[in-house]
């Protein structure tokens, strides 16, 4: 080998080994930018594609009602089964069937009617007991299995149906109670992300994060059990008795604005709120429907014009039995004549359009007319006294607002305003007319209605709620007692007639109201349908309860004093004794 | 006749006070490699040990929160149940309650 064949065997290889570096190097420069500079950023995919989240359910808070002053569950939460079925692993049908008939009970058709219309999967039975559920898996029936729910359980059945609401399948509250307090009463979930293995299991590793779920708030209502059963039954009585669409009730303290009963007639079972075809039974009636309430708002017409001095219980007028007013002729009720001297309380004893037409005459400074003044004085009494027109607040869902049409100058406006006096032409909700008489019977405190008695704490202590007081002196003392003094020559010796003579030695106040029906469309009045109203109070001289009842298009019945105050006067009785209130004087 | 001798040489002074160094212990290639694997072994049966110990309390932790759960959902099988038992209708409907005498008007003391 010469020296030159050398030297070129040193050059190849010296540039084979430099190439041999240049790729080390390299190497070295990926593997740098993936494990440094990259590092981050596989991390966190290795950590995404290992790591998975799960949410902890929180648990639904509980509902409970009072039974005196006793909390006791009314809504509960409670974990069943659901037996299901894969009809392409089913091998033998009429066998599973009837195997699971005997277990389950009901039909095996039924069974096999749900099957054979199913294609993958469907639920035969749910709310299936944890021991049922295990026969069931012993039978070891091919294509049927089981899985673990979680279910609201409503044990007082149709109980305060529309005031609960119930829980969807989703979980989330609908109507009442459950859908206004949903938030609060689900919780948060909480989350697990733990480290999978290939299976996509969890493996318990130090590392795993857990952020604990905050379970929702459990409530104590205000509601008394024993009152709302009775309330329940009362209705549905008069309801069928009058042969009525519907009807409502709600009892309130007028010391606290605390709602002891709401109840409605017809009803539905919350545990099976899936068989309800009529969505209308969900709505709480109460709080939901604003109509024209008919003369039990000549109470609130009457305590403007007391407030404001404009009449007394004295004040006289000749009632020419109709007005007319910008070409209408509005009059009293059928049957009234008119007549001469007639003192406001008359008016409401005889439940006298045109006197209560005669108050805003006063109220606006002229016995013959009208004016914007006196107009707005009204206005401002409904709206800013009585809070007419407004949402209370109250823990329900789908509270309707009502209407107060505003005073104006335009033409018509003198007509609704006429109306207006005796409870047509405006729209107002029970919550609303109870609260503003609880309001009256308190002497002049307006409270914010409520549901809500307080908070239950996990070691079953309750933390109460307070009253919440929206304005004072919204009436006088003194328009307190005249008005109350009214009001129970109302029951004695007026429309109420029978709420007195079933209570005799108590003392009561309260007023009738039957109203013609608005057409949903809004023009006029349905021929022949009318709702009517009783509101009232008792005892007079201190009140324990406010009650409001309303029987919606009862059958051949004209006027609430057949229909309304028949079941007020029940309700009265029947709360005098639970309650231990003696009659006047003992 | 002759005699074989041997010739002993004279001991030394101090001869067998001088303490030899012991012999150096030297491993081989093969017993290292045993004893290399027996230390192993030994470390791994002591991890193994403790894994176990682990394995078992967290199995027992498991199977108490499954008791645990399981009385939970008795708990509140059983709240329903009491419920239900105590609700107005069954109440109402039981014998006792349509046994009892329906109330009077009551009378009050002064």
């Amino acid at each position: 080998m010469t020296y030159n064949d050398s030297l070129v065997q040193r050059r190849r290889l010296t540039y084979l080994i430099g190439l041999l570096i240049a790729f080390g190097v390299i190497l070295v420069l990926k593997l740098v930018y993936l494990q440094l500079i990259m590092h981050s950023h596989y991390q966190l995919q290795a950590a995404q594609d290992q790591t998975r989240k799960y949410e902890i359910p929180a648990t639904r808070g509980q509902i409970y009602d009072l039974v005196g002053t006793t909390p006791t569950p009314l809504v509960l939460n409670q974990t069943l089964e659901v037996v299901w079925a894969d009809p392409t692993e089913i091998k033998d049908k009429t066998t599973t069937v009837n195997d699971l008939a005997g277990v389950l009970g009901g039909k095996a058709s039924d069974y096999l009617n749900k099957i054979d219309h199913a294609i993958k999967y469907t639920e035969l039975a749910t709310r299936v007991s944890t021991s049922t559920a295990a026969k069931v898996r012993a039978l070891n029936l091919p294509g049927i299995g089981t899985v673990s729910r979680d279910y609201r359980t409503y044990p007082e059945g149709t109980l305060a149906s529309q005031e609960l609401g119930f829980v969807n399948a989703d979980g989330v509250g609908q109507y009442g109670i459950e859908g206004f307090l949903n938030k609060s009463l689900a919780g948060t979930p909480g989350e697990f992300a733990a480290k999978t293995d290939t299976n996509g299991d969890p493996i318990a590793t130090a590392n795993n994060i857990a952020k604990q779920p905050v379970d929702g708030t459990s409530y104590v209502l205000t509601i008394d059990q024993n009152i709302q059963a009775e309330a329940e039954k009362e209705l549905a009585a008069a309801v069928k008795s009058d042969q009525a669409v519907n009807g409502s009730v709600i009892i309130m303290d007028p010391k606290t604005g605390q709602v002891k009963a709401m109840a409605n007639y017809p009803t539905y079972d919350p545990n099976n709120y899936q068989s309800v075809t009529d969505y209308s039974l969900f709505e709480n009636n109460v709080v939901n429907w604003a109509y024209e309430p008919g003369s039990t708002m000549k109470v609130l017409t009457m305590a403007a014009g007391l407030n404001t001095g404009a009449i007394t219980p004295d004040t006289t007028y000749n009632d020419p039995d109709f007005y007319t007013i910008d070409g209408q002729k509005i009059s009293n009720a059928v049957g009234d004549k008119g007549g001469a001297n007639k003192t406001m309380t008359v008016v409401l004893r005889d439940s006298l359009n045109t006197g209560a037409m005669y108050v805003l005459r006063m109220l606006s400074g002229n016995p013959n007319n009208f004016t914007l003044a006196g107009k707005t004085t009204l206005f401002n009494y409904f709206t800013q006294h009585f809070n007419l027109g407004s949402l209370t607040g109250i823990q329900q869902s789908g509270e309707a607002t009502g209407y107060v049409p505003r005073p104006s100058n335009n033409s018509g406006n003198d007509v609704d305003y006429a109306n207006m006096t005796f409870g047509q032409g405006l729209t107002v909700t029970m919550v609303q007319m109870a609260d503003a008489m609880s309001a009256i019977a308190n002497g002049g405190t307006l409270y914010k209605p409520t549901l809500i008695d307080g908070v239950m704490n996990t070691d079953g202590t309750e933390t109460k709620a307070k009253p919440n007081i929206i304005k004072t002196n919204i009436i006088s003392a003194k328009t307190r007692a005249m008005l109350d003094g009214m009001l129970q020559v109302t029951v004695q010796h007026g429309t109420g007639y029978l709420a007195a003579d079933q209570n005799p030695g108590y003392q009561i106040s309260g007023k009738t109201g039957s109203a013609e029906l608005a057409r949903p469309d809004g023009g006029g009045y349905i021929q022949g349908a009318n709702v009517g109203s009783f509101l009232g109070y008792a005892p007079s001289s201190n009140p324990r309860f406010v009650i409001m009842v309303r029987i919606n298009q009862p059958k051949g019945a004209a006027f609430a004093e057949t229909t309304t105050v028949p079941l007020f006067s029940s309700l009265t009785q029947w709360l005098f004794k639970y309650d231990a209130i003696p009659p006047a004087g003992q | 006749m002759s005699v074989a001798t041997m010739s002993v040489p004279a001991a030394r002074r101090n001869q067998n006070l001088t303490r030899q160094p012991a012999a150096q212990l030297k491993l081989g290639p093969v017993s290292a490699t045993f004893v290399t694997i027996a230390m192993i072994t030994l470390l791994a049966l002591l991890y193994l040990n403790q894994v176990t110990k682990t394995s078992y309390f967290t199995y027992q932790t498991a199977q108490l929160s499954a008791t645990r759960d399981k009385l939970m959902a008795q708990k509140q099988s059983l709240s329903v149940e009491a419920a239900r038992l105590q609700s107005i209708s069954t109440i109402q409907n039981s014998s006792v309650a349509k046994g009892m005498v329906a109330e009077g008007k009551p009378t009050y003391a002064n």
